[in-house]
């Protein structure tokens, strides 16, 4: 869904998918943050704003943004709503690609018991980057 | 402190075929809440019994931090309740209905019934009797918002609704929240519109509320099976 506004952001939500719907925004918002189409210093929808656009309830919005908060890639200013914080983004990029590599890692674990081999596993990589 | 739309406090009740069981929970201003469980759980029996001041209960509700037993008249005028069914006229056109039972409400407004007819894109010259189910409920709806209310009760009221009409429904009832000064308590039996939608959520068994609280914690524990007694405390809550 795309929102009009100071941010035009497009967030999508599986409701069916294995996340729970705030963590889905949490790593929408990140990634807008990580490749910069969300700048630094920029306003981000309200709570209630946001959740009326996407559909969803304002609890989760508001944890949605809590976490993001609290991973240091957002700041509340009271009385005038939620701000994308000036950050280092290679730090920033770093971290995320270690918690990719820790999921990365859970699922190649999984599939090694299961007996595929690395290059089915690179096939599937392969085939999963050119579809995104 | 927030502020508190409902306050429902140790309420029990025995009906014919239905009771309620100590049931206590409060649902801050500016909120949607759900409720779900199974029929005969008890859910019509509490959504009645806070809406009609006159019920027989123990224990206290509070609306707008006034008790419904002892301020009967004044509480109904902040309260709707919603369902299916209602007292209006079906040969008779949604305007003349609205300007009848609309004098049954202290803070009945023409002029806002009309935005709020607007809004949902309903003709006030249509007949009752020959509105789609949906569009009743939107125009119940529509009348509630006439007299402002604080506490909109919905019981069962999206069951039935296609996708894009529950869509539009929604958005509607986020409106009312976000602007109004009021909330909502609204029961269904679709789980992934509770989970979507809802911000608290309460689960009803057999008279008792065997859960309430922010509705991504009510949920994890329920999928996760360990749903014991989950309830926010109020101290340590802003």
């Amino acid at each position: 869904m795309k929102i009009e506004g100071e941010a035009a952001m497009n967030i999508v939500i599986q409701p069916q998918g294995t996340l729970a719907i705030y963590e889905q925004i949490v790593n929408q918002l990140k990634n807008l943050i990580l490749t910069h189409q969300l700048a630094e210093g920029e306003a981000l929808p309200s709570i209630r704003t946001l959740a009326g656009d996407l559909g969803v309830s304002v609890i989760t919005t508001k944890r949605a943004y809590e976490e993001l908060e609290k991973e240091g890639l957002i700041r509340s200013v009271p009385g005038k709503g939620f701000y994308v914080c000036e950050y280092n983004s290679d730090y920033l990029m770093e971290k995320q690609l270690m918690e990719w590599e820790k999921r990365l890692a859970e699922i190649i674990g999984e599939a090694k018991q299961a007996g595929v081999t690395t290059r089915q596993i690179k096939e599937m990589v392969d085939t999963l980057f050119m579809e995104g | 402190m927030e502020k508190m739309i409902l306050e429902v406090k140790e309420v029990s009740a025995v009906r014919k075929k239905f009771r309620l069981q100590n049931i206590s929970f409060s649902l801050p201003e500016g909120y949607i809440m759900g409720l779900m469980g199974k029929n005969g759980a008890g859910k019509t029996t509490l959504l009645k019994c806070i809406a009609n001041g006159k019920s027989r209960y123990q224990g206290d509700i509070l609306v707008a931090d006034k008790n419904c037993h002892s301020n009967p008249l004044w509480t109904g005028n902040k309260i709707a309740y919603l369902t299916e069914e209602s007292r209006f006229f079906h040969e008779e056109t949604l305007e003349r209905n609205a300007k009848v039972f609309g004098l049954f409400y202290e803070n009945f407004s023409l002029e806002e019934w009309k935005e709020a007819m607007e809004r949902i894109e309903l003709s006030g010259k249509r007949v009752y009797g020959r509105l789609s189910r949906g569009e009743k409920i939107k125009f119940h709806l529509a009348f509630a918002m006439a007299y402002q209310p604080s506490l909109y009760l919905l019981d069962e009221v999206t069951a039935g609704m296609d996708p894009v009409f529950r869509a539009e429904f929604f958005q509607l009832l986020h409106k009312i929240v976000e602007h109004g000064g009021a909330s909502i308590l609204m029961t269904s039996h679709l789980m992934e519109e509770m989970e979507l939608k809802t911000d608290y959520l309460g689960l009803l068994e057999e008279g008792s509320l065997r859960a309430f609280g922010e509705t991504p914690d009510i949920l994890t524990a329920f999928k996760a099976g360990t749903l014991g007694w989950v309830r926010k405390e109020e101290e340590g809550r802003q």
